[in-house]
């Protein structure tokens, strides 16, 4: 999936989960001191960004997200592969 | 049909094993010693954390005035768990050598009440999808956690709860939806539960350092930073899901 369909569902997520302005969301913000997301509230973003991509995100992977960006290329590199069924977390580590 | 169960014999729509349960570790030896026999214990009464490198210890008052002390014990050990079951027999020293130099009212604790048995600690892989068909998890099956918040059980009545509610507005035929719903109204919050559970057990494991201050003094807000855990209400969830609790449930 193109990196700026990723930006974009992201971007609803967040918009969704936390309130987040559209506009403020950039592979580079930073979900604390960009876009005042707490570590709490961003396990709600991981979950509803689960949901949206069809992938899991192990909590090992996204307690180290520090960007939007790192989100981003973390869904690539998982890539769009939808789940017919329970789908482990290490499904989606390289 | 629900699943439910404990993180090592999780039900998976799908799997109906327990793959998905990974060893954190850590385990847990248990004890209850009448608080007569713990003469170093300063306060019997106390729920109580004693924390130290790769090792930990909760104990509380039980009993109906409080004359036994029940403990729990956790050590960062063995590094891979081997046994087929969460429980194991312990070969080695007891108390477990993770508590030598320990304040006297620990190993006192742990002395008086050797287990001959360890509990392995686990915990569920996250999973995206809770139901299948006919089929539901709940609980450990579908969000076993480390039990540092003490909310393995309390989890799984509010994910019962919430069950119980969305299935009975459900049409015969709407079983799935209402798992759909259900799922989107735990998954987030389970998920963190189970997470900041994981967190806590290396907190609690620290060595001497800039980290034990630092976690030394968040302790002292523990009941500000998990009020979103403990004053959580499933009747008010439900609500805001836009379902309805209704005649007796209303009451629980």
């Amino acid at each position: 999936m193109p990196q700026d369909t990723v930006l974009a569902g992201l971007t609803e997520v967040l918009g969704d989960v936390a309130g987040v302005d559209p506009a403020d969301v950039t592979p580079e913000a930073r979900f604390g001191d960009d876009l005042g997301i707490d570590s709490l509230t961003l396990a709600e973003v991981v979950v509803a960004a689960e949901d949206r991509f069809g992938l899991v995100i192990a909590d090992d992977d996204w307690s180290r997200f520090v960007t939007a960006g790192d989100v981003i290329a973390y869904i690539e590199r998982a890539g769009m592969i939808a789940p017919a069924g329970p789908v482990r977390a290490d499904a989606t580590k390289n | 049909m629900t699943g439910s169960g404990s993180a090592r014999k999780a039900t998976h729509p799908g799997t109906g094993s327990a793959d998905d349960a990974v060893y954190s570790g850590t385990s847990a030896f248990r004890g209850i010693v009448p608080a007569e026999n713990l003469p170093s214990l300063p306060d019997p009464q106390a729920i109580q954390f004693w924390m130290g490198a790769d090792a930990h210890l909760l104990h509380y008052a039980i009993g109906p005035g409080g004359e036994a002390v029940n403990f729990f014990a956790v050590v960062a050990t063995p590094p891979i768990w081997l046994d087929e079951g969460s429980v194991a027999a312990v070969q080695e020293e007891v108390p477990p050598a993770s508590f030598r130099g320990w304040h006297p009212a620990v190993t006192e604790m742990i002395k008086a009440a050797a287990s001959p048995i360890r509990w392995g600690l686990f915990t569920v892989r996250p999973l995206l999808r809770w139901y299948r068909g006919l089929v539901v998890i709940l609980g450990d099956a579908a969000h076993g956690m480390l039990p540092h918040h003490g909310q393995g059980a309390n989890t799984t009545i509010e994910d019962a709860f919430a069950l119980a509610v969305l299935l009975a507005e459900a049409k015969p035929d709407g079983l799935e939806p209402a798992f759909a719903r259900f799922q989107q109204m735990r998954r987030a919050r389970t998920r963190k539960i189970q997470r900041s559970s994981s967190v806590t057990s290396s907190l609690l494991h620290l060595p001497d350092g800039p980290a034990v201050r630092a976690r030394d003094e968040k302790v002292t807000r523990v009941a500000e930073d998990f009020a979103w855990i403990h004053e959580y209400d499933v009747q008010q969830a439900l609500r805001a899901a836009g379902a309805a609790p209704a005649g007796n449930a209303a009451q629980a």
